[in-house]
């Protein structure tokens, strides 16, 4: 697990298959969290990591060409995710109860045990989120997530959506507009504070 | 610095993604402008509460399972594969289809070979009549050609007539006839003039 990613990528190339499962222990869970971002369900989010690991293994063969193997990772893990967004167009996303999913830990993995008020806040902020998220089209979804929770920066959102950066600086803009007025009574709460 | 320039750059002066020249000049713009000032907050603000915003993991017992699936989805079921194709069966399967289609190329060639031969034989001793070079017919040929030559005997219709009067017709006088024929015996009154 301390191996550095190139090497495993390296090793993954060439057939070890201990090399990919290593990759895969590796960035499952940030996969995961992105992709519970963007369709806000359990289910949606599994199918994407699961998809994406073996879409992944399938075009092994097109990892000589890439630089980044999180980048590839994500680009494949986002196409599939706008694809499932595409099909529930239409279906609005059931937002789960997160408390009650078999044991229930946060990703952030705080050592400090939440309040139950904390608690309960955290899940309507989430939900709050989720739900001013919906409102966007696909691509401002992905690229506010991306950006401004994921923390890629717009060059690597630009090479994972294989559009010019100005696209993606655009899409951004949007979206935070939108966001700025979904979420305004939130947000001046929390500037009062 | 207008508001309009000022607020084109907000999103990449947030991000901290401007010049150090242009930083200051936006940072000088938002001192002297409420309205931008505002605007820069709330972004700030979004990108915070969007950060804030924490998903919850499916459960530690999730993580290995979902590997495990992944890897029997690709690495697993790949090498699951392999063996099949390297089995003693298979390979001696092999062995007996080649085995087989020499055996069917071997036959063809005979038969083939042997029709050549036959053929070339009968070309060397079939020629064309001609008054300079007759043909020379088998003498079971050239009596069935003969016009006065009989294919039925006399003999050959004595039993014909045997058997029509065993046979029934031609009515019980035939039979009579016939039965006096056969037996070389005169009935009276029955004896053509």
């Amino acid at each position: 697990m301390n191996k550095e990613v190139p090497e495993l990528v390296k090793r993954f190339i060439e057939g070890d298959q201990k090399a990919f499962a290593d990759l895969v222990t590796r960035f499952q869970k940030k996969l995961y969290a992105l992709a519970y971002r963007i369709l806000g369900n359990h289910l949606d989010a599994d199918e994407v990591v699961q998809e994406t690991f073996v879409r992944v293994y399938r075009k092994r063969e097109e990892l000589k060409d890439v630089d980044y193997f999180s980048t590839f990772l994500v680009r494949i893990a986002t196409n599939y995710a706008i694809d499932l967004l595409r099909k529930r167009k239409g279906h609005s996303t059931i937002l789960e109860d997160t408390t009650s999913l078999p044991g229930n830990v946060q990703l952030s993995l705080s050592h400090r045990v939440a309040t139950p008020s904390e608690t309960f806040e955290s899940k309507w902020l989430m939900e709050e989120i989720t739900k001013a998220l919906e409102k966007l089209p696909p691509r401002q979804k992905l690229t506010a997530i991306l950006h401004d929770i994921e923390g890629y920066s717009k060059a690597e959102i630009a090479g994972f959506f294989e559009c010019p950066q100005a696209t993606v600086r655009s899409n951004l803009h949007i979206a935070r507009t939108k966001l700025k007025k979904i979420l305004k009574q939130r947000l001046s709460s929390k500037e009062q504070k | 610095m207008t508001c309009q320039t000022a607020l084109s750059l907000l999103d990449d002066f947030v991000d901290g993604e401007l010049s150090q020249a242009l930083s200051e000049e936006v940072s000088v713009h938002l001192e002297g402008c409420p309205r931008c000032r505002s605007e820069a907050r709330e972004t700030i603000s979004l990108k915070e509460l969007l950060r804030q915003s924490e998903i919850h993991s499916p459960g530690r017992d999730y993580w290995p399972e979902t590997s495990q699936l992944i890897l029997a989805r690709t690495v697993q079921s790949a090498s699951a594969q392999e063996p099949h194709r390297t089995t003693a069966d298979q390979l001696a399967n092999r062995r007996n289809a080649f085995a087989r289609a020499l055996v069917s190329l071997a036959a063809s060639l005979v038969i083939l070979a042997s029709a050549v031969v036959i053929g070339q034989s009968q070309k060397s001793t079939a020629t064309r009549s001609s008054p300079d070079n007759p043909v020379l017919l088998t003498s079971s040929l050239a009596q069935q050609l003969d016009p006065d030559f009989q294919i039925v005997t006399q003999e050959e219709r004595t039993r014909l007539a045997k058997g029509m009067l065993l046979m029934g017709p031609p009515g019980p006088f035939g039979r009579i006839s016939g039965l006096m024929e056969l037996t070389n015996l005169a009935v009276p009154g029955l004896t053509e003039p």
